[in-house]
């Protein structure tokens, strides 16, 4: 579940469903957002998960990052689709590039 | 120069033959000469909601291959002065024509007739019955219902009505439900306007009016009663290019002010 694209999205859906307030309407729009950008971008689910592995190797190239934390999501600022990727790092961050 | 606009969603069951006859109705009121044509070849219907099915003779696959003339296929809607209908045949298939017939034949249209208004009552879906109902037209009314499996097929028609270079789109709202809003449980015009990207010219309330008028065979604006005819007047000034700000539509959700809307757009029209 973690790494899937629509990650976080259950928790919506649970958080509006329980809530007093019950707003069917905002789990609507949060899934619709998501299927739409999705439709657009026409990556499987494999090829995102795939795609975030490959840029966590490249990133590992040069720093130390903490893999299952790390978050590539696809979202919409108007009508520009974007890639938006959280890549925490080891505590401390060491470079890990030769020198020389 | 007439303006030739499909009428599409994508998805089945949003209304888009109910939005077809009543914005073409409302065009025609406002003076506009408008002709309707049914895009779904083999599933005639149009004729049924205008209560003409007894008069139609031709069709324009029949003008298409050359067995009638234009003028011997377009019928004049006897409830509604300025709307004429061009009917679809009912024993072919969509594969009978292909788009650059459509072309053709919304050429010949608005080169002879002067028509202000052709619109086209697009079928479901996105195949070849898509492809000819959108071929002819220079932009595309997409009517969504606030549910999640509409307004995703409606982007991808928008998606695909832009591949086709048909730049010109507005969406309408169709069986809104203010009350399911307010509680939250329906999306609101501004979140599908946000969602979609594209202007919305229309929001139309969802009415009993528009079955009862379905069976009697008349456009459901002919009822002066129903809170559907403001609307469509509304909507119809939008797309003649009359300002009539969103700001109405898009805060609707707090209490009340639906109803002064419907009340404004009476007083507009001096109902």
């Amino acid at each position: 579940m973690g790494s899937r694209p629509d990650g976080g999205l259950g928790m919506a859906f649970w958080d509006a469903w329980f809530s007093r307030k019950n707003n069917s309407k905002d789990v609507a729009k949060k899934r619709l957002k998501l299927l739409l950008i999705h439709d657009q971008v026409d990556l499987t689910p494999s090829q995102m998960s795939e795609m975030k592995a490959e840029i966590v190797q490249v990133i590992e190239r040069y720093l130390s990052v903490v893999p299952d934390d790390t978050h590539l999501v696809l979202n919409r600022f108007e009508k520009q689709i974007q890639l938006v990727g959280s890549v925490p790092l080891e505590e401390r961050p060491k470079k890990k590039i030769k020198q020389g | 120069m007439g303006k030739c606009i499909v009428v599409t969603s994508g998805k089945g069951g949003v209304g888009k033959t109910t939005v077809t006859v009543n914005m073409g109705t409302t065009l025609a009121q406002m003076g506009q000469k408008v002709l309707l044509i049914d895009g779904d070849i083999g599933l005639r219907n149009l004729d049924l909601t205008l209560g003409m099915e007894s008069q139609v003779m031709w069709d324009y696959v029949q003008v298409i291959q050359g067995h009638c003339t234009l003028q011997e296929a377009i019928l004049p809607c006897s409830s509604v002065p300025g709307l004429y209908l061009l009917p679809t045949s009912q024993v072919h298939d969509k594969m009978a024509v292909v788009p650059d017939d459509m072309v053709w034949l919304v050429d010949q249209i608005i080169r002879g007739n002067q028509f202000d208004f052709v619109l086209i009552d697009c079928p479901a879906g996105i195949e070849r019955g898509f492809d000819n109902a959108v071929a002819a037209a220079d932009s595309a009314l997409i009517v969504v219902t606030p549910e999640v499996s509409s307004i995703r097929d409606a982007d991808r028609v928008i998606d695909l009505l832009q591949k086709k270079r048909i730049m010109d789109l507005q969406v309408v709202v169709n069986r809104y439900r203010p009350d399911l809003v307010e509680q939250g449980d329906m999306l609101d015009v501004e979140d599908i306007w946000q969602i979609l990207s594209e202007d919305v010219v229309g929001v139309f309330l969802e009415s009993e009016d528009v079955l009862r008028a379905s069976n009697c065979g008349l456009p459901v604006v002919l009822n002066d009663d129903t809170p559907l005819q403001p609307l469509f007047v509304d909507a119809a000034r939008r797309l003649l290019g009359q300002h009539i700000p969103l700001v109405d539509l898009q805060h609707q959700t707090s209490d009340g002010v639906w109803s002064k809307i419907v009340k404004w757009a009476r007083v507009q029209m001096g109902a």
